[in-house]
């Protein structure tokens, strides 16, 4: 099941987080598409799902956001990133707790 | 591709699919009416020369061409044009250039990234498709003739006009369909970055 919202990913069968990395450092497409050496409207075409990228270019995309490319692109849904921050911290807690209980004891 | 035909300095937005449709109509309907037009004159002897010539052009003003960089596909060799085109404006096939079409001076227009590369090999695998369904019909006539199968010279048209008229469609494909395909197939472009 669909839990992110996220509309199904066009010809490519991908999915993919650049819109969300490109909006979150503040970065054009024009900009991306310069550091990436492709027209800004390949970025568009990755951006919808519609394209699926090279794995060069996949790696250069990953390079760039500073990420593993599976950060970047899945065949599953993406969680929403809000939530798997909240997610991670909800861990971190709960593995803090265990140690304080087990110190304590 | 462009989003906006520079036609005789005038810049028209073609971003939309469906103006590019248009287009793509409108310069087929046109090929058509040349041909008829070339027909009526004298049945394809003298006036066919410009079957062949209009098509270059329409290529290197609307469509875009494998070595100009004018029209609206970018240059499918994925090279720099000669260096008098772009980087000599005073040369005189520069300055004549620039009648018809703006110098290119961004990388981007004589290059293609990964994805212009896989779209234009799709292009011209389909445009390929359609010139050999020409090829095969032309066989398959000849073939007929030979065999006395279908006996042409009773119809308006003599076997060897019928052979003449797929050989100018062929020619007129050979040198449009590719970017008129791209044309067609690509989605709506965005204009903003």
């Amino acid at each position: 099941m669909n839990t992110t919202d996220q509309k199904a990913p066009g010809e490519s069968g991908l999915y993919n987080r650049i819109a969300v990395l490109r909006a979150e450092r503040g970065i054009s497409r024009q900009q991306l598409a310069d550091a990436m050496d492709v027209n800004y409207q390949t970025i568009g075409f990755l951006e919808r799902g519609e394209y699926s990228p090279s794995l060069k270019l996949a790696l250069s995309l990953g390079e760039y956001f500073a990420l593993p490319v599976e950060a970047i692109f899945s065949k599953q849904p993406f969680q929403p990133l809000s939530q798997q921050v909240y997610r991670t911290r909800r861990i971190d807690g709960a593995a803090k707790a265990d140690l304080d209980t087990e110190q304590s004891s | 591709m462009k989003t906006e035909l520079v036609l005789f300095g005038t810049h028209i937005n073609m971003a939309t699919r469906r103006r590019r449709r248009a287009l793509v109509v409108l310069i087929y309907a046109g090929f058509a009416a040349l041909i008829c037009g070339s027909w009526l004159s004298d049945h394809w002897h003298f006036s066919c020369i410009w079957l062949l010539i209009v098509p270059l052009w329409v290529n290197r003003l609307v469509l875009g061409h494998y070595d100009s960089g004018g029209g609206l596909v970018d240059l499918f060799v994925s090279k720099e044009t000669h260096p008098i085109y772009a980087y000599d404006p005073q040369h005189p096939w520069a300055r004549l250039r620039r009648c018809f079409s703006e110098p290119i001076t961004v990388k981007r227009q004589y290059t293609n990234d990964e994805r212009e590369l896989r779209r234009r090999d799709s292009v011209h695998r389909t445009a390929y498709e359609f010139l050999s369904s020409i090829v095969a019909i032309v066989f398959l006539a000849e073939f007929m003739k030979a065999t006395d199968l279908w006996d042409l010279k009773a119809r308006f048209l003599t076997f060897d006009q019928l052979i003449y008229g797929l050989l100018i469609i062929c020619n007129i494909a050979a040198v449009t369909l590719p970017q008129t395909i791209l044309l067609w197939t690509e989605p709506d472009m965005e204009t903003e970055a």
